[in-house]
């Protein structure tokens, strides 16, 4: 089992760990619902250092990202952050990721933990045409979340940066006591906050410094089992239950990560094939009516017949309902459209609904910050 | 961690606290810590017969959904309606406000098989990792 840079500081406080991907990770420290609820109120600490950090350079480095992923890295800024994916020739998702743009031959990608040495190999497996070359830096980098409203705060107190000035989607690289620290305005919380990749060497350091500046918010380490509760609220999609290599983007409702005026890219002629013959399952949004919990794997249904299976359910703490994403037959897939989920052999309503389930207020974000300044 | 000294408890991390022939049952302040926050609870419909030893209903924390059963063969007699809007009575108060549900045992030996706090609070040292 491989652990996070901070694991000490996390069996020190007596963290409950969990396995994840090849990872002992914390499941909680106090407990899941009151560090999700730190998150949404002030702001939450996560170590995800297992995450997979890949270096892309080369004159053809924005070429090559083109043809291999399905967004548009050419029309891409320096210092913006895009949201892409990985497909195979079948157009099936071998990954999502984040592409960072430094230059137009230069580019960090941060991909899933548990899809990293397959989309390593996979990416070095492409490279024959272009002038490029990927790097592995996964074992020299750390990388932690802060997100939540006091975000800002925090930043400001222990890095003197200002992260309120930066756009959504963009990063910067800031120096910390001699350290770069590539920050980024990204996160998997529907918060506002914030995602740093730095050397592994600094972590304990850049713990500390944050942990030292959110004392006065009531800063917490947050867990795994938070981080999902947190990202289902906010409809973000976990690779290996709404994706796989046998999903496409059309079907996971990511067709806007795909961008076909680009040029030619692995999967483009898959998908508009299944793009003409439309689609016969889609990814839905639902919440319940009954009071069961929906959880992976639950077969969903209409007046007695399956139409389809979750992918991921659960109590949504914020919102106060029980929430749930899943594959069901394209017809049955309008807003509004009651269905059943069969939990335990129960059959319990639920009824699609629009995404995000749970949307930040930015009003009282703006308040926050502003409550900072006096 | 407190284990009641008039409470019988199951290898199942269920208690038991009879009064005649009814008895109350819920789960060990053990079982809560391990669940963590009960977001949910399934009780038995009042009158189901159930075998000692039974899946009798389901509690479920945020992650996962768990099987309670019953310390003692019996009818069910009366269910704990407030923690289908309170679930986290479990949490606050598992040998009080968070009990599950009453059986009117139907062998007075049942009991008796069950382990006292002593016997069970060794079980638990074993138990934890």
């Amino acid at each position: 089992m491989n652990h996070l840079p901070l694991h000490d500081e996390f069996v020190k406080r007596h963290a409950t760990l969990m396995p994840f991907a090849d990872w002992e990770v914390p499941a909680y420290f106090t407990s899941i619902l009151d560090e999700h609820a730190t998150v949404r109120n002030a702001a939450g600490i996560f170590d995800i250092s297992h995450m997979g950090v890949l270096s892309i350079s080369g004159t053809d480095a924005t070429r090559y990202l083109n043809y291999v992923t399905t967004n548009n890295c050419a029309q891409l800024a320096n210092g913006k952050a895009l949201y892409s994916l990985l497909l195979n020739e079948r157009g099936g998702i071998v990954d999502d990721i984040f592409i960072y743009r430094e230059s137009e031959t230069l580019y960090t990608l941060v991909v899933n933990a548990s899809n990293c040495a397959k989309d390593f190999a996979w990416l070095s497996a492409h490279v024959k045409d272009f002038a490029v070359s990927v790097v592995n830096r996964s074992p020299e980098c750390a990388i932690f979340a802060l997100q939540g409203p006091a975000s800002g705060m925090i930043i400001k107190h222990a890095f003197n940066f200002d992260l309120g000035s930066m756009p959504f989607h963009t990063f910067r690289t800031i120096s910390f006591q001699g350290k770069n620290i590539m920050l980024a305005t990204t996160g998997y919380t529907g918060e506002w906050g914030c995602e740093m990749v730095f050397d592994r060497t600094a972590a304990r350091v850049v713990w500390d410094a944050l942990f030292q500046a959110g004392a006065a918010v009531g800063l917490k380490p947050i867990g795994f089992g938070a981080r999902d509760t947190l990202r289902l609220e906010a409809c973000c999609v976990l690779y290996g239950n709404e994706m796989n290599e046998d999903i496409t983007p059309l079907e996971a409702e990511l067709a806007w990560v795909v961008k076909w005026d680009k040029g030619d890219f692995i999967g483009k002629a898959a998908l508009e094939a299944q793009q003409k013959k439309g689609i016969t399952r889609r990814l839905v949004a639902f919440e319940m009516i009954d009071r069961g919990i929906p959880r992976h794997e639950y077969p969903v249904m209409f007046q007695g017949a399956r139409i389809g299976t979750v992918t991921s359910g659960g109590c949504a703490p914020t919102v106060g309902k029980n929430i749930g994403l899943g594959y069901v037959l394209s017809s049955y897939g309008t807003v509004g459209t009651e269905i059943d989920i069969d939990i335990r052999g129960r059959m319990q309503k639920a009824r699609i609904v629009n995404k995000p389930f749970y949307r930040r207020n930015k009003l009282r974000d703006a308040h926050y910050v502003h409550e900072e300044k006096k | 961690m407190k284990f009641p000294q008039e409470l019988r408890y199951a290898k199942s991390h269920e208690w038991a606290k009879q009064d005649g022939a009814v008895s109350t049952v819920g789960v060990t302040e053990y079982a809560q810590k391990e669940l963590s926050d009960v977001v949910y609870v399934e009780l038995p419909d009042v009158g189901k017969k159930v075998s000692a030893g039974d899946a009798v209903c389901v509690v479920e924390s945020v992650k996962a959904a768990f099987d309670i059963y019953a310390p003692i063969s019996g009818i069910i007699k009366e269910v704990n309606r407030t923690l289908e809007s309170e679930p986290g009575l479990v949490n606050t108060d598992c040998y009080g406000k968070g009990w599950f549900f009453k059986i009117e045992g139907t062998d007075s030996k049942d009991i008796t098989l069950l382990m006292d706090a002593v016997t069970y609070e060794k079980h638990v040292a074993a138990s934890a990792h």
